[in-house]
């Protein structure tokens, strides 16, 4: 492979790196997810890591780790993406988990909530003041 | 299958990717998408680079999350991905042209088109909203394959690419001419039995 091919690779896959960062299902969006909850930059999440811009970008563009294998995935994808602090990056990934988890939880409790709701939870006459 | 142009991922690479592995994953994306973005490049050279760059990624991302769907055992790698690009930019290409076509109609021109509404009689509009309210029952008994088939029957393609392009997602395809007519067929009498169970009358329901 020539220098040309070589950089032109680089090239087509930075500009895939960024397109999957911002797709459900890779690990761009949950921690995009985890930015917004926790009111920080990508750049202090970077600094948690301990990575550089590249490898945070190649990070991002990571498919997700499976659900039945999940801490292990996530300590893989962070060796594989050359991360200093690898750890930091499994319990981001934890805690991205448990969100989605207790905000699938809320979700499901609301609409059984909704389902089981009856008239005498509803303002009546009576009760306004 | 046949041998491949491509350098395809090792064996080991997509048993783990069909088992949805982020690393097996990243492994066969970081082979495959230069090779198949100039591919692609070269054989689209009538398209947008953009858009060309845009639908791979997009088919890449889909085939990443739903890594299942795809047998090794059944297609190359670079098969199974190509089918889908086409796919796509074959919908795109059926986008394009229709809204290509619908700028071309003058007002006048549209006052006369029989497919105004206005110029529809009642009785023809209850009868498109039965045949719509039909295919809504209809497409809750079909598979992907008949549900891919049907709208684009619907959509009058006449293309015989496009239904192998199909197909092949679905099963091996050895001979695309009489799979794709019998896969039709078979669509028509379901979709007639269907028809019958529910009442309706099945004349011209499919413009084929």
């Amino acid at each position: 492979m020539d220098k040309q091919e070589s950089i032109d690779d680089k090239q087509i896959l930075n500009k895939w790196y960024r397109f999957a960062a911002n797709q459900p299902g890779f690990v761009g969006s949950a921690l995009a997810l985890l930015r917004g909850r926790r009111g920080i930059t990508s750049q202090h999440q970077q600094n948690d890591f301990g990575v550089g811009d590249e490898n945070f970008l190649r990070l991002q563009a990571m498919s997700l780790p499976r659900s039945q294998s999940f801490a292990n995935d996530a300590h893989r994808i962070a060796q594989t993406c050359g991360l200093a602090n690898p750890l930091a990056f499994v319990q981001s990934m934890m805690l991205w988990r448990n969100l989605e988890a207790a905000e699938a939880q809320t979700e499901k409790e609301e609409f059984y909530q909704a389902a089981f709701d009856e008239d005498s939870e509803l303002d009546t006459p009576d009760e306004e003041q | 299958m046949d041998d491949s142009v491509f350098e395809q991922p090792t064996p080991d690479q997509l048993s783990a990717f069909v088992q949805g592995d982020p690393i097996a994953k990243d492994e066969v994306v970081s082979v495959m998408l230069p090779q198949l973005y100039r591919w692609a490049r070269n054989a689209y050279q009538n398209l947008p680079e953009d858009e060309v760059q845009s639908t791979l990624h997009q088919v890449l991302a889909e085939i990443c999350l739903n890594y299942s769907r795809y047998d090794p055992e059944r297609a190359k790698f670079t098969t199974y991905v190509i089918h889908l690009f086409r796919m796509r930019l074959a919908s795109l290409h059926q986008l394009i042209k229709s809204i290509g076509k619908n700028q071309e109609i003058n007002e006048s021109e549209y006052e006369n088109r029989s497919n105004v509404p206005y110029n529809k009689s009642e009785a023809d509009i209850h009868k498109q909203i039965a045949k719509d309210r039909f295919f809504d029952a209809v497409t809750a008994q079909l598979d992907g394959a008949e549900l891919e088939f049907l709208r684009q029957m619907r959509s009058g393609e006449k293309d015989l690419a496009i239904y192998v392009s199909i197909l092949s997602l679905y099963q091996a395809v050895t001979d695309p001419a009489s799979e794709v007519k019998n896969t039709k067929e078979r669509l028509k009498r379901k979709i007639k039995a269907i028809a019958e169970e529910l009442g309706y009358q099945t004349d011209d329901l499919i413009g084929e």
